[in-house]
């Protein structure tokens, strides 16, 4: 059996021999690999960049107590950015999934077209969700825009669903259920806190602290990017701020604590500081 | 250059990509005017060479263009280029002058290739030279790289430096011109005489001899290159499924064009699910299938939806990889619903009334205030509306109710997740809370019709909500400088404008366009659709017309009685008479421009004619005019044409209308118009009427 961290080794073992740096997960709650810096900052500017990562994901919105076999607040991403995008982009990441076990003779392989876009992060692209047997188990983007700068040249993202992924290599249709090592699974490993967390997301959250961080986290991040572009900026620092800013936003967000006016402001405000750190890390390249 | 003759040439051109848009693929086919191969065609066109036979085909994968029947080279196209006046062109003696035979030069241009023709009114020498016509085989690189770059999609992307933009990376071309390969190249690609053919996944690759061995290989791989036979194929294959099981298709046409473009080589599948998810609404489970999964779902004989469902598949599937697949899709399914019955248990713990106050922070239109607004407007307009169709108070209670209630559904979750189901949600969650069946049934009614294939709403009730919630958009759209062009209606005006039509045309509503609509714009915009709503319903267009210039054209209902009316007399003989005396009356008085005596004054006739005309008017004047207030439109015609037709002939070959005795004129004009006015105000305006004319 693989098993999901055989999964997890698989895919960097893969991606190291196709000339990726494998990188390690960013350290703060962010909703996908996209905002890992690595991604962010990767795929703006010219120098070419193949990095492959696992990224923890935080959706609070997305949380359903532990109930649902599909859908959690907290999952595990791998991400792959290759720039430029190869031409033979979309075998290489077939073959990956060949790599990993999976027999795609016995599958229904699909690319269904999937214009992505993060409006928190200001990022676009043309892709695909892949679907395995009707089962979105990847997200396949070719980057067109980051942080509203248009890229050049352009970035492919491949960013697999892994507890998917793996439901499909164990047979299993509950990702509680998949064996993380032989003697563990995923649920003894994220059960207790997946519906812990849910309760504080939705529940038990102080929502008047949250709003009081948001504030304080867009300040910081304000004071740290200056008033006008600039190229000697602390960007990382900036670009930190502007994460917990949109994680606050989704928690807030899962509280229902965000009107649905309230909304665009509220995510305009995050893409504007992600703007501005892109604005001054771009003036910073030689 | 003298090139003989050849043979026609067919001609392949395969633009190999990833993936390509489903939606934006069916949109394109799904129209009646395929406009890949329209601008195919024009390209040809203005690039002078003909072909037989144009068609485009496409696949997720690829778009194929073949050219049947294609000419050699491009048709000759003479050239003329004006160069000097005549005058300073030849001398007196008629010998060409030095400036000429300078510009000859300069032009490469013969004596012998010169003409004299007029411009502008004066003679001046033109060099007159073929353009060369060039091979097709030379021009097809030019031809489908303008093709390539000027199709249009709603999105388009880059994928490496080249420039180039597609919906997405472009990965081969391949062109034949008759057996020759073209090596044609567009950004960093250069076709080759390969075609790549996906096979569980796996990349193969065909080398292509020629443009049959080309369908060959296709065909060998089981790839339906038609969209029209694939989607015919795909629907036999689930019909055939769904037979199997006793039961029909649950009709979702977008789904299957959808589906069309997600496949090159359809293959089905059937599999049962957990009847526990039959408990949900039969809506969120469709929808749920078709938009998370594109699965089709299965009805009963009863119309109830069956715990199954077909899957479409891409590539030959032996039973046991099905097996497989079947299990994984039944996993999917079933944690997608149990989501969809998270939803349902969230959105009831709140009760819909509570949740319509969130409304304020729901913008309805920019400019036109919030949901919230527009649902309380909802409440006011379904008072009089009530009262005005003298709805039952039953009816009126529900119809209040429900516009209470209409709008609060779109804060639900589940309606955030599947937004085709507003107003649905609403019907199950006012039901959960407890409301009147009226009320639900009516909330659930009011987008109806959301296509033109669907029903009306069948409760009096529903029927006016959807009425009012289309009215009050249309009046905030044209409020708000948002009527629909010629070619865009991105509020979907005309749809709804047609529905309200159709609303009160299906019940008979005694509503007038004015009682609905202040803006006079609108009202017109109302009756346009009026007009071809009729018309499509089989009314000939100038009886329409002759019924809206005529009276009460601003009642919808009646407009359709009369011209019912009018359209089982208009092949009679009478009826043509009375067009022919409307006609010529309303000829004359075009002409006029004096205002004419509200009465005919009998002590001016100057002629016998008038006078008997006069009596006419004065015996059936009456009588017609009952016989309209009757409806009785065939007695009303023929009384009008028996007592006109032979008498106005006479008149107009016998009296000279525009006497030069300005009262005499006047009280002339005046009778005609008295005539004309007896049909034209009580019946309709029969000089719309073309037939006869």
């Amino acid at each position: 059996m693989v098993y999901f961290q055989d999964l997890i080794a698989r895919l960097s073992d893969y991606w190291a021999k196709k000339g990726c740096a494998i990188l390690q997960p960013y350290d703060l709650e962010v909703g996908a690999g996209t905002f890992h810096p690595a991604t962010f900052f990767g795929s703006l500017g010219p120098q070419p960049w193949k990095v492959g990562y696992v990224q923890p994901t935080r959706r609070p919105t997305d949380g359903r107590y532990g109930d649902n076999p599909l859908r959690t607040q907290h999952y595990y991403q791998y991400q792959v950015i290759l720039k430029p995008s190869p031409d033979n982009v979309q075998d290489l990441y077939l073959d990956s999934l060949r790599a990993v076990g999976l027999r795609l003779e016995d599958h229904d392989v699909r690319f269904v077209q999937d214009d992505w876009e993060s409006p928190t992060l200001g990022a676009s692209g043309l892709g695909w969700e892949v679907w395995l047997d009707s089962l979105e188990v990847t997200q396949f983007t070719y980057f067109q825009q980051m942080a509203g700068f248009a890229l050049e040249p352009i970035s492919c993202e491949i960013t697999y669903g892994l507890e998917r992924i793996c439901m499909f290599l164990q047979g299993r249709h509950d990702l509680f259920e998949l064996q993380w090592t032989k003697n563990l699974t995923y649920g003894q490993i994220h059960k207790k806190d997946e519906e812990e967390r849910c309760r504080y997301n939705f529940d038990t959250s102080d929502t008047a602290m949250l709003h009081k961080l948001f504030e304080m986290y867009e300040a910081e991040a304000k004071r740290l990017l200056g008033d006008e572009p600039s190229a000697k900026t602390l960007v990382l620092p900036a670009y930190e701020f502007t994460l917990k800013t949109s994680h606050v936003f989704n928690m807030l967000d899962a509280r229902g604590a965000v009107s649905v006016n309230e909304r665009p402001t509220y995510i305009a405000r995050v893409r504007n500081l992600a703007k501005r750190c892109a604005q001054n890390y771009l003036l910073s390249l030689p | 250059m003298k090139t003989p003759p050849k043979a026609l040439e067919n001609v392949l051109f395969e633009i190999g990509s990833e993936e390509l848009p489903a939606t934006n693929l069916a949109d394109i086919f799904e129209q009646p005017d395929n406009v890949l191969e329209l601008k195919l065609k024009k390209i040809l066109e203005s690039h002078r060479i003909q072909a037989g036979k144009v068609t485009v085909w496409a696949t997720p994968r690829r778009i194929v263009a073949y050219l049947e029947s294609v000419s050699a080279v491009q048709e000759a196209k003479e050239v003329m280029t004006r160069v000097l006046v005549k005058e300073e062109a030849y001398g007196a003696d008629g010998k060409p002058s030095e400036k000429l035979l300078t510009i000859l030069k300069h032009r490469n241009a013969a004596l012998a290739d010169t003409v004299i023709a007029e411009a502008n009114g004066k003679p001046y020498v033109f060099i007159k030279k073929m353009e060369p016509a060039q091979k097709t085989a030379a021009l097809l690189g030019e031809i489908f790289e303008t093709y390539l770059k000027t199709l249009s999609f709603p999105k388009n992307m880059r994928w490496d430096d080249s420039g180039l933009v597609f919906p997405r990376p472009i990965r081969s071309l391949l062109c034949f011109y008759g057996r020759k390969p073209i090596r044609l190249k567009i950004g960093h690609l250069i076709a080759k005489s390969e075609v790549w053919v996906f096979s569980k996944s796996r990349r193969l690759r065909f080398a292509v001899k020629d443009i049959p061995a080309y369908f060959q290989i296709l065909k060998k791989n089981g790839i339906l290159l038609s969209p029209v036979e694939r989607k015919q194929t795909i629907s036999q294959e689930l019909d055939r499924l769904a037979k199997a099981s006793g039961a029909r298709l649950y009709d979702d046409p977008f789904l299957l064009s959808e589906v069309n473009f997600l496949v090159e080589n359809p293959g089905g599948l059937s599999a049962p699910f957990a009847e526990e998810f039959l408990k949900l609404p039969m809506e969120v489970l469709t929808v749920s299938m078709a938009r998370k999964q594109r699965l089709f779902g299965l009805v009963d004989r009863e119309g109830r939806v069956m715990a199954r469902f077909l899957a479409v598949l891409d590539g030959a599937t032996t039973d046991k990889q099905k097996k497989i697949i079947v299990k994984n899709m039944e996993g999917v399914l079933r944690a997608k619903l149990k989501d969809s019955l998270f939803f349902y248990r969230e959105d009831t713990k709140v009760p819909l009334t509570e949740k319509r106050k969130e409304l304020a922070s729901l913008v309805f239109l920019k400019g036109a205030g919030s949901m919230l607004e527009k649902s309380e407007r909802l409440v006011k307009l379904s008072e009089t509306l009530a009262e005005d169709l003298g709805l039952a108070p039953a009816d009126k209670k529900a119809l209040l109710r429900a516009a209470f209630l209409a709008k609060a559904d779109l804060l639900t979750q589940m309606v955030g997740e599947f937004p085709e189901l507003q107003g649905i949600m609403g019907k199950y969650y006012s039901r959960e809370n407890g409301e009147d069946e009226a009320v639900a049934s009516a909330v659930g009614e009011q987008y109806l019709p959301r296509m033109v294939s669907d029903p009306l709403p069948a409760t009096p009730a529903g029927a006016a909500l959807s009425l009012l919630d289309k009215a009050d958009l249309l009046s905030a759209c044209f409020r708000l400088g948002l009527e629909p062009t010629s070619s865009l209606d991105p509020y979907g005006l005309r749809r709804s404008a047609t529905a309200i039509l159709k609303i009160i045309l299906e019940r008979r509503m005694p509503l007038s366009l004015q009682r609905l609509f202040v803006d006079k714009k609108l009202e017109d915009f109302m009756k346009e659709r009026l007009k071809a709503l009729l018309t499509d319903q089989g009314y000939r267009e100038d009886i329409v017309e002759a019924v809206l210039a005529g009276p009460h054209s601003d009642r919808v209902y009646e407009v359709s009685q009369r011209a019912s009316l009018l359209s089982e007399i208009a092949e009679e003989v009478f009826f043509m008479q009375a067009c022919k005396v409307v006609e010529r009356t309303v000829n004359i008085l075009k002409g006029n421009k004096e205002k004419l005596p509200d009465q005919v004054n009998p002590a001016v006739f100057t002629e016998d004619l008038e006078r008997r005309v006069f009596e006419r008017y004065e015996a059936f004047k009456n009588k017609v005019q009952q016989a309209a207030d009757k409806r009785d439109f065939r007695l009303a015609t023929s009384l009008y044409a028996e007592s006109f037709f032979d008498i106005l002939s006479e008149f107009f070959d016998k009296v000279f209308v525009n006497d030069e005795d300005l009262n005499v004129r006047k009280n002339r004009l005046a009778l005609l118009c008295a005539v004309k006015n007896l049909y034209t105000t009580n019946i309709s305006d029969l000089s719309k009427i073309r037939r006869f004319q």
